[in-house]
């Protein structure tokens, strides 16, 4: 057998790696994503003050420690029995919704935006500054508004770089009278940078019939089950909820609060990685395969609008209405329609942080509860890659006995190796050279915008990629790179 | 290099120690600001990674100085020089990644005000386990990392 390695190389997080497996006769037998394992953080955390967890586990991701942030907090609330006042929360949500506004711009225009922006470009041309060049006004624009976003974290969280305010039962202070209206400005520009997205996608990139077909490509069709977090209108909601999870044909599996979602969730092991792969409980572990029988399912912005009967805000119902009438059917299962939900995710954050920021009670003073014994607790959130729990148990002393977090790269990566599989194997049959093997894999890999840190926020047309292919006996027969 | 655009900059200088404390050497830089006293025009950042987040923070700022843990540096060695020149080597080493440089081509190309970048690393071994505390062969390279800062700012 032999084996090609992806391997987007250096960084701090980790090593994560796209591993496909030939047979001898060079066709695909299977595809596994590698995400870097945390190995020896549940013995650092293990006797550290419960207080400690929101900034110890907002530094384990320098992709997303505002989630890591909030979804520690909120297992301390759980775990102190605290409630949250409601200027708290308020901030908590707000904060929280700028932060996915922030991301999915982000990966829309700049990291996903090749994919998205340049499709006819040269490959010296696939890059940030040849998104520059051709939406010049675009990409000025998403600057400016995605300062402004960081401004809403700065605000709130203190500093715009690794921002800490959350505290068990709480937030650390009130916002000061001025904070709305500085808020409110960039609520409505991110709104309006909403509709311009959505405008430029439909004008754009949509009637591309290259990108049509790849949104509706067979080998990037993929029937999972999907998890995501859900308000009680079954719309998404980021910051809180219930965990809903549907069947790769729609059907409700469950809705359940976060400890209790928890329970229905188990992990696999492979002998050959670290790496856990959780699966549905009620399913089983069946092995890498997708479909009905599958305890296999998905998270991140496709699962949530998928998992949802509608948006929360209007503009994003709109565009979630387009969305399903594109594709005729839900759940959606096309990889490449992970783009389009991010998008419709992006503006309801956009509406969210609008209508949040324009809420009385966001600058009351009230922003701590009481915190009870401590006990366990289990905090979920959607990051903006998908949910992210973090469960702790502390004891009588409020020390942390025990850690367990299951991350939304972790969910996703037996769904992640099933679609690059599926790519991998079309383009393999057609006997395509390994660039284009390499362009679809990273494609396929960047639709879901896994956080290895190590290979997330890489720079299409500019990631450091080694390609390595083994023999049966594990020789290195060749390597390819950029 | 990637150097200052001439317009709507401030004259003040930033200082950024990347890392994490949490995992052993790659906190260095966090502990080489230790003890350091930094003059009332230079503002100080702490962050675990690169990225957009940072380069916007940092553009308005005429020149930074960003301080890091390389694996590839031999431990306890220390170098400093423009970011450019770590762009340009195959091999360079940046612990937490080119995406500040990437981060800077799109302030830059977008119009906005990029900083004059300057890099200071310090070699780390390769495994960088969940812990607190240097290893006694990169708190060694602590004095000279210093001087350097002080360097910096005085030039």
């Amino acid at each position: 057998m032999k084996k090609i390695a992806i391997d987007p190389i250096t960084r701090l997080e980790g090593h994560g790696k796209i591993l496909l497996y030939l047979d001898e006769t060079g066709k695909l037998r299977d595809a596994v994503l590698q995400v870097p394992e945390l190995r020896g953080f549940e013995a650092f955390c293990r006797g550290r003050r419960a207080e400690e967890m929101p900034q110890i586990t907002e530094r384990i991701c320098g992709v997303c420690p505002e989630a890591h942030h909030l979804a520690s907090a909120k297992a301390l609330d759980a775990a102190f029995q605290a409630e949250v006042p409601k200027p708290a929360r308020l901030q908590r949500e707000l904060f929280y919704n700028a932060y996915i506004f922030s991301d999915h711009l982000l990966h829309l225009v700049f990291l996903g935006g090749p994919d998205l922006f340049l499709w006819d470009a040269e490959k010296e041309e696939r890059n940030l500054l040849g998104i520059l060049r051709r939406f010049p006004e675009l990409g000025r624009k998403v600057v400016e508004v995605r300062a402004q976003a960081q401004k809403i974290l700065e605000i709130i969280g203190g500093k715009a770089i690794h921002p800490v305010f959350a505290l068990p039962g709480g937030v650390a202070k009130p916002l000061t009278e001025e904070a709305p209206e500085t808020i409110a400005a960039a609520g409505k520009a991110m709104v309006e940078l909403g509709k311009t997205m959505i405008r430029v996608f439909h004008e754009e990139i949509l009637p591309r019939p290259e990108f049509q077909a790849l949104l509706l490509s067979e080998e990037a069709w993929l029937p999972t089950h999907y998890m995501g977090l859900v308000d009680e209108n079954l719309a998404p909601n980021f910051y809180d909820g219930r965990v809903r999870v549907v069947s790769a044909s729609g059907e409700e599996i469950f809705v359940l609060p976060s400890a209790e979602a928890l329970q229905r969730i188990a992990e696999h092991w492979e002998p050959w990685t670290y790496v856990k792969f959780p699966y549905l409980v009620d399913l089983g572990w069946r092995g890498f395969e997708a479909g009905p029988d599958s305890g296999i399912y998905r998270v991140g912005p496709l699962a949530r609008l998928n998992v949802a009967e509608r948006m929360a805000t209007p503009l994003a119902q709109e565009e979630y209405e387009r969305f399903l009438d594109f594709f005729g059917e839900k759940p959606v299962h096309a990889a490449f329609a992970y783009h389009w939900a991010r998008l419709i995710e992006m503006v309801q954050a956009a509406e969210t942080v609008a209508a949040l920021g324009a809420d009385p009670e966001l600058t009351g003073i009230e922003v701590r509860g009481k915190l009870g014994k401590p006990g366990e607790g289990v905090g979920v959130i959607e990051a903006a890659r998908g949910t992210l729990f973090h469960h702790y148990v502390l004891s009588p002393e409020g020390l942390v006995e025990k850690v367990n977090l299951i991350v939304a790269t972790t969910h996703n990566a037996p769904g992640i190796g099933l679609s690059v599989k599926q790519m991998a194997k079309a383009v393999l049959e057609k006997g395509e050279p390994d660039e284009i093997l390499l362009n679809r894999v990273e494609m396929a890999f960047r639709a879901y915008d896994p956080c290895l840190a190590c290979a997330t926020h890489f720079l299409p047309g500019e990631m450091p990629v080694a390609v390595e292919v083994y023999d049966a006996h594990g020789k290195l027969v060749r390597r390819l790179g950029r | 290099m990637l150097t200052g655009n001439s317009c709507a900059v401030s004259a003040a200088r930033a200082v950024v120690a990347l890392g994490n404390p949490d995992r052993a050497d790659d906190g260095v830089a966090l502990a080489v600001l230790q003890g350091l006293g930094f003059p009332k025009d230079v503002e100080v950042f702490t962050a675990l990674k690169t990225g957009m987040n940072l380069a916007l923070s940092l553009s308005r700022y005429e020149k930074v100085l960003i301080i890091d843990a390389s694996p590839l540096l031999p431990v306890g060695e220390v170098a400093v020089f423009p970011v450019a020149e770590l762009r340009d080597s195959e091999n360079s080493g940046y612990i937490h990644g080119f995406d500040l440089f990437a981060a800077f081509s799109v302030l830059n190309g977008a119009g906005f005000p990029v900083p004059e970048v300057w890099v200071l690393l310090i070699g780390v071994p390769k495994d960088l386990p969940f812990r607190r505390g240097l290893s006694p062969e990169v708190a060694k390279a602590l004095p000279k990392s210093q001087e350097v800062v002080r360097e910096w700012l005085a030039s």
